[in-house]
C-alpha cells in the first residue's frame, strides 16, 4: 500500500508537472485509438443491424414457415388462412401473412419498338391488407400506389428492377427506367403468360429487395397456380426479439410437418454476412488494438528514455524498482483513462449524433453507429490492458538498468 | 563502521577495464573522510561500491560487519533507503518535485507518519538554510541551493554514512564552502560520517582524513 501511494505520488508529480504539451499529445493520441476501436466497430455492426432490420422489416419478418418436405414434398401450405389464425393466437406472435411465390421473367419494350429487356425475377403474391403487418414496403412506395384496391393486371417493382433511381448495379440488373403506368410482359415458369401495369414503385434503400421484389395480388398469383386459400410461405412478425424461439416451438407443436426457421436461419448466406461481419470487426478491434498498444509503448518508452536518469536517481536513493514501475503504470493508465473519457465524448457528444442525422447511404439501407455497452466496456478494458502492458515493458525494462547507467549512460 | 577488503572493480566490455585494484581501508563511525586523487584513479569508483549503486566484481564492503557485497539487489535497496545518503556531482533532484518534497521522498519511501517526515523535511532544509525554500523546483534554485537540497534529502532518514562525490565540483567558490561548512557542521555536531570525492586540494582542512588512490590503489592515508 506504502508502495502504490508513492508510485501514485511520482506518477501525478510526473503528469502535472511534467510537459503539458507531451501530456496533451499522450491523452489525444490515446482518445483517438479509443475513437478508432468504437467507430470501427459500431459502424461495422452498424451494418449487420441495418441488415438485419432490412431483412426482417422487408424480406421474411422474423419466422418463416413453409411447406412440408417429409414425408411428401408439398408445394403449398394448405388451408393457410386456419393455420395464420392460429398461429395469432400465440403469445408473442404480432402478425402473419400468407404469400405465394411464382418464378417469372418479365420483359419491358421501353421504346416500344419490339426491343425487350427481360428479367428474371420471383414475384410475390401478397394479400396488401396482411403485408401491411409484417412488411415497411407498402409504406415506402416512392411513385404510384401499393397493391390496395388493385387488381389482377396490376404489379408493383422495386426501385432497382425499375432502374433510374440510382440503385447499385442498376446498369445490370433493372428494366432501365420502367415507371407507373408502363406494361409488363411476364412469363410464369408455368407457362402461363400475363401482361401487367406497374401501379406502384418503392425503395427501401436495400438493393437485395428493391432489385429483386416484385408484388401482385394474391388472388391473380392463386389464378395463375390455379390453387385457392394455400400459401407458399407463411412469415410470422413477432413482438420482441428473445421470444423468436418460443415462438417457433409453439408453430411446430401446431403444424409438425411444416418447415420453421428463424430469419436468420431462412437467410442462409445473408443471415451469415452478420457472422463475417463480427469476424471482420474482432479482427480489425484486435488490429486497432495492436496500433493503440504499441503507440501508447512508443510514448511511454520515449518518455521512460527520456527520464532514464531520473530513474537512476530514485534507484540511487533507495527508492524500490517496483514503485518506479508503477508509477509509469499509472501513467500510462492516467493516459488511457482521459484518452477514453475523451474519447466518450467525442462519440456519444459529436460522431454519434452526426451519424444519427447523416447516416451513410450503403446499398444495404441507411447505416448509422451500432453502440453497445457490451462493446464499449470491452473496448475500454481492452484499451486499458494495453495501456498497462505499455506502462509495464519499458518501465521495467528501465528500471532493471544498472544505476550508474541510468544516470551518467555507461 | 566501514571495513573495506582487497575491494576490485573491473569493467567488462571489449577491452575490461580494471579501476580498483585490491583496495582495503577502514573507516571509523563519526570521521570525515576525503577521497583524493587524479581524474581516473578510481574515487568516484570506490564511492560507487561503497555506497552501493554498483557491484564489485572482487573483495568485500563490511559496513557495521555485515558484508554488503553479498546482498540481493532489492536488499541494496532497502540498505541504501535506511542507512545510506548519497550526494551526486550533479544535483540530481527530480525535477518535477519542489524541494521539500524532493526532501521527503525517502522518508516516504520508508514509510512512516507523512506529518512526521514532513516536519523532518523541513528541519533538515532549515539546516541547510533552505527553510525558506520550501516550494520552489529545481529550476528555480541556483546550483548551491539545488546541492544543498540534495545534501538535505540525504540526510531525511538519518544515514548512517552519507556518501558525496565531487559535491562542490559544478558550484562557484562561495557555495563550495557552504557546502564544504555544512558537511563539517553535520560531522562535527551530529556526528555524521561522510566520505567525500573530492580533487581540490583545499578541501583537506575540513577533513578528519584523506585516503589518497593512484591507478587504482591507494597511494596513501594521511591524517589531517
Amino acid at each position: 500500500m506504502k508502495d502504490l501511494k508513492l508510485a501514485l505520488f511520482l506518477a501525478s508529480k510526473s503528469i502535472t508537472k511534467g510537459n503539458k504539451a507531451t501530456l496533451a499529445l499522450m491523452i489525444f493520441i490515446m482518445s483517438l485509438a479509443f475513437v478508432n476501436l468504437i467507430f470501427i466497430s459500431s459502424i461495422l455492426n452498424g451494418i449487420v443491424v441495418a441488415l438485419n432490420d432490412q431483412i426482417k422489416t422487408n424480406i421474411v419478418s422474423n419466422i418463416v414457415i413453409e411447406p412440408q418436405e417429409e414425408p411428401v414434398k408439398k408445394d403449398y401450405i394448405i388451408h393457410a388462412e386456419e393455420l395464420r389464425r392460429e398461429i395469432e393466437n400465440i403469445p408473442g406472435v404480432a402478425a402473419t401473412a400468407g404469400r405465394y411465390k411464382l418464378a417469372a421473367t418479365i420483359a419491358y419494350d421501353k421504346e416500344k419498338n419490339g426491343k425487350f429487356i427481360y428479367r428474371s425475377v420471383e414475384i410475390i403474391g401478397v394479400d396488401s391488407e396482411n403485408e401491411k403487418n409484417i412488411s415497411e414496403i407498402p409504406q415506402k412506395i416512392i411513385e404510384g400506389r401499393y397493391l390496395e384496391g388493385l387488381g389482377a393486371g396490376d404489379i408493383v417493382i422495386g426501385s432497382g428492377l425499375a432502374g433510374g433511381y440510382d440503385g447499385a448495379g442498376e446498369e445490370i440488373t433493372s428494366l432501365k427506367g420502367a415507371r407507373v403506368g408502363d406494361k409488363l410482359k411476364t412469363t410464369f415458369s408455368n407457362g402461363v403468360v400475363r401482361n401487367y401495369t406497374i401501379r406502384g414503385i418503392f425503395k427501401v434503400n436495400f438493393d437485395e429487395v428493391d432489385g429483386r421484389m416484385v408484388f401482385i395480388t394474391i388472388k391473380e398469383a392463386e389464378s395463375i397456380l390455379s390453387v385457392s386459400g394455400n400459401a407458399s410461405q407463411i412469415l410470422v412478425k413477432i413482438d420482441k426479439p428473445d421470444a423468436e424461439d418460443y415462438c417457433i416451438g409453439q408453430i411446430q407443436k401446431i403444424a409438425p410437418n411444416l418447415k420453421v426457421k428463424k430469419w436468420n436461419d431462412y437467410m442462409g448466406g445473408m443471415g451469415g454476412i452478420a457472422e463475417s461481419f463480427d469476424m471482420i470487426t474482432l479482427i480489425i478491434s484486435a488490429i486497432g488494438l495492436a496500433v493503440a498498444a504499441i503507440t501508447i509503448f512508443i510514448l511511454i518508452y520515449v518518455n521512460v528514455v527520456n527520464k532514464r536518469r531520473q530513474i537512476g536517481i530514485l534507484k540511487a536513493i533507495g527508492i524500490k524498482q517496483n514503485i518506479i514501475i508503477y508509477s509509469y503504470i499509472f501513467q500510462a493508465l492516467f493516459y488511457a483513462i482521459f484518452g477514453v473519457i475523451i474519447g466518450a465524448l467525442l462519440i456519444f457528444y459529436v460522431i454519434e449524433p452526426y451519424f444519427a442525422g447523416h447516416p451513410l447511404d450503403l446499398p444495404i439501407g441507411e447505416v448509422g453507429l451500432a453502440l453497445n455497452s457490451q462493446m464499449i466496456i470491452q473496448n475500454i478494458l481492452s484499451l486499458l490492458a494495453a495501456a498497462f502492458i505499455a506502462g509495464l515493458i519499458p518501465s521495467r525494462q528501465a528500471a532493471r538498468e544498472n544505476i550508474l547507467k541510468a544516470i551518467f549512460g555507461r | 563502521m566501514i571495513k573495506v577488503e582487497n575491494l576490485i572493480k573491473t569493467y567488462s566490455g571489449k577491452i575490461p577495464v580494471l579501476v580498483l585494484k585490491g583496495i582495503s581501508f577502514e573507516i571509523e563511525a563519526g570521521e570525515f573522510i576525503a577521497v583524493m586523487g587524479r581524474s581516473g584513479s578510481g574515487k568516484s569508483t570506490l564511492l560507487h561500491q561503497l555506497g552501493l549503486i554498483d557491484t564489485p566484481t572482487g573483495g568485500k564492503i563490511l559496513i557495521d560487519n555485515a558484508d554488503v557485497s553479498k546482498l540481493s539487489e532489492s536488499e541494496k535497496t532497502l540498505f541504501r533507503l535506511e542507512k545510506l545518503g548519497y550526494i551526486f556531482q550533479e544535483y540530481a533532484l527530480i525535477a518535477e518535485l519542489t524541494a521539500l518534497e524532493n526532501v521527503y521522498l525517502p522518508a516516504f519511501a520508508l514509510g512512516g507518519n507523512q506529518d512526521g517526515y514532513k516536519k523532518r523535511a523541513k528541519e533538515v532544509l532549515k539546516l541547510v538554510g533552505l527553510d525558506d525554500r520550501l516550494n520552489h523546483y529545481s529550476n528555480e534554485l541556483s546550483g548551491g541551493e539545488q546541492q544543498r537540497v540534495a545534501i538535505a534529502r540525504s540526510l531525511i532518514n538519518k544515514p548512517k554514512i552519507l556518501f558525496a562525490d565531487e559535491p562542490t565540483a559544478n558550484l562557484d567558490i562561495i557555495s563550495a564552502k557552504t557546502v564544504l561548512e555544512l558537511f563539517k557542521k553535520l560531522n562535527k555536531e551530529l556526528g555524521q560520517t561522510i566520505v567525500m570525492v573530492t580533487h581540490e586540494e583545499e578541501d583537506k582542512k575540513y577533513v578528519d582524513k584523506v585516503i589518497r588512490l593512484k591507478d587504482g590503489l591507494i597511494e596513501k592515508e594521511e591524517k589531517m
